[in-house]
């Protein structure tokens, strides 16, 4: 995921790349996905640096405090791991034998990026969690968490909708309609022990 | 590596670091693959062959298919040589920076993109061109065995839906009633595909279905508090095992009863998997009477549509001319067509009444 930058007729020697560079791309794709429009940086420049940093935020806000309490309080780091990786492959997938012109990684990177709202949604929720439990609680979770999934299949739809004929959007779209829906799930029902 | 190439390449004036195309013994060919074992320097493989394969589509008319294979020749006021790959999805439709040595060969007319500095390197083109043919074969070989495991360009013309035949074929799963014309339409003996015909089996309903169905019913059991994330697991997985037994076992009766059909094993599966729409309808609604009320309607809807579909392929011959059936041959026809029929509701009662408290 790397690019590599060397001076051109010099075959086989790499600068190493400055971090910097690297998190300035992956940051740049944030603001792209948290003001989405027409553009296709996401695209062009994907990475799956951004989407891992968001996976492994989201599953380490998201696992549960204590391993005794299986019921309670949420999903383990890798069911939030598996089904997000999971989820992104088989959306992929489907948009591919739907015959979307996006390629597999393309695809990933987008589908990855996107959960950025989602994850802003959960730190506001465990910040809105230290409050008081109780109905108003909730609805201001219920909230946030709503505008979030929203902005989340926005911005997906922004990037991939162009990749699928306009009789066949809808399909494409469904499965990261659900995508999303299963994740703010888990946020939503998220209650810290 | 043919000097033409070299020369051909080195035509236009831009330093732009890609090569697209490479002209060897007067034929050019082009890489629309992108699997290649890269020399050190470029440090980014580009992504598997095995989704381009997929993007050579047999199946029926769709531009996309032909456009994929063309790509602009130059663009005017194209400053960015990443907007070339834009609309594919099979090669570096990844950026590259300017500075970086090509991932692989592109389109024809390709001279628009030379690598003046690239070219001063006449060794690293040449081990660039080898390392792309050898990529090319690499992924060739791929392709053709993939396609042996999973039957890949079969798999898209089940998925050659759009968005209208999805809402009538689901109109059709509710209500078979008034449908009458059952029979898929042919061209040329082979069947149309699902989005011209809302009769031909389609696996976007049943797939969709049956992911829709794990989360309804993640969903209702976590309303009765009965939820862990490795329900959603359990879910999926039993519901796979059981249509796994359906399809064996009906694939096994057909066999032994010597049919002679032409419904193929994904077309069983298409046609088996659309029971998880009732599925899915059943495990949204809480309360035991909805349930029962809807539960009702979907058996009774599954097991018309599904004896009106396979009549026409299993008893083919009969029912196309519309006699009754007779014979002891066509008297088991029908029976092992009511059996399939008749297990479609006991099943989606079965994969949902735990769903229900």
């Amino acid at each position: 995921m790397a690019e590599a930058e060397e001076s051109p007729g010099d075959p086989g020697t790499a600068s190493p790349r400055p971090l910097m560079r690297d998190l300035k791309a992956v940051g740049k794709k944030f603001m792209h996905v948290l003001y989405p429009r027409k553009s296709n940086t996401l695209l062009r420049d994907w990475d799956l640096w951004g989407p891992l940093i968001l996976c492994v935020t989201l599953a380490l806000m998201l696992q549960r405090d204590s391993v005794d309490s299986e019921k309670d309080g949420g999903p383990q780091f890798a069911e939030v791991f598996v089904i997000v990786w999971f989820g992104a492959v088989t959306i992929t997938l489907n948009s591919k034998l739907l015959g979307g012109n996006i390629s597999f990684f393309q695809s990933l990177c987008v589908l990855g990026y996107c959960i950025l709202p989602l994850t802003v949604a959960m730190l506001i929720c465990r910040l809105v969690l230290l409050a008081d439990p109780g109905p108003v609680n909730f609805m201001v979770r219920l909230f946030v968490v709503i505008v979030m999934f929203a902005w989340s299949i926005v911005a997906s739809t922004a990037f991939l909708a162009d990749s699928q004929p306009p009789n066949r959007r809808a399909l494409a779209v469904y499965p990261v309609f659900l995508f999303y829906f299963v994740i703010s799930w888990m946020i939503l029902t998220f209650t810290p022990q | 590596m043919h000097p033409a190439g070299l020369a051909a390449a080195a035509a236009a004036g831009t330093p732009r670091l890609r090569s697209h195309c490479v002209v060897q013994a007067g034929v050019q060919w082009c890489n629309l693959g992108s699997l290649q074992p890269l020399p050190p320097r470029l440090k980014r493989s580009s992504h598997l062959g095995l989704p381009s394969s997929w993007d050579h589509s047999v199946s029926p008319p769709s531009s996309l298919a032909a456009s994929k294979r063309r790509i602009p020749v130059s663009q005017p006021g194209m400053a960015d040589p990443h907007q070339l790959f834009d609309d594919t999805s099979s090669t570096q439709s990844r950026g590259y920076g300017a500075q970086r040595a090509p991932g692989g060969l592109g389109y024809p007319a390709a001279s628009a993109t030379p690598q003046a500095a690239f070219l001063a390197d006449p060794v690293s083109n040449m081990a660039m061109a080898y390392g792309s043919s050898l990529a090319a074969q690499g992924k060739e070989l791929v392709d053709k065995n993939i396609d042996r495991f999973i039957p890949v360009t079969k798999l898209k013309y089940y998925f050659a839906v759009d968005t209208m035949y999805v809402g009538r074929k689901l109109g059709l799963l509710f209500f078979p009633y008034l449908h009458q014309d059952w029979e898929v339409q042919y061209q040329q003996d082979t069947p149309v595909a699902p989005r011209f015909d809302v009769n031909a089996p389609d696996l976007y309903i049943p797939a969709m279905a049956f992911i829709t169905y794990v989360l309804v019913a993640g969903l209702a059991l976590g309303t009765q508090d009965r939820f862990s994330p490795d329900l959603l697991g359990l879910q999926a997985s039993s519901a796979l095992a059981w249509l796994t037994l359906e399809v064996v076992a009906i694939l096994l009766s057909l066999y032994l009863v010597t049919v002679n059909t032409d419904l193929t094993t994904i077309d069983l599966v298409a046609f088996l998997g659309y029971k998880m729409i009732g599925g899915v309808l059943m495990g949204l609604l809480f309360g035991k009477i909805g349930y029962y009320l809807v539960l009702g309607w979907c058996c009774v809807a599954i097991f018309v549509f599904m004896i009106r579909t396979l009549r026409l392929k299993i008893l083919a011959e009969a029912a196309a001319e519309g006699v009754p059936v007779r014979g002891a041959r066509n008297q088991l026809r029908m029976y092992l067509t009511m059996a399939v029929a008749a297990a479609q509701p006991l099943l989606m009662y079965w994969l949902t009444f735990h769903l229900v408290r």
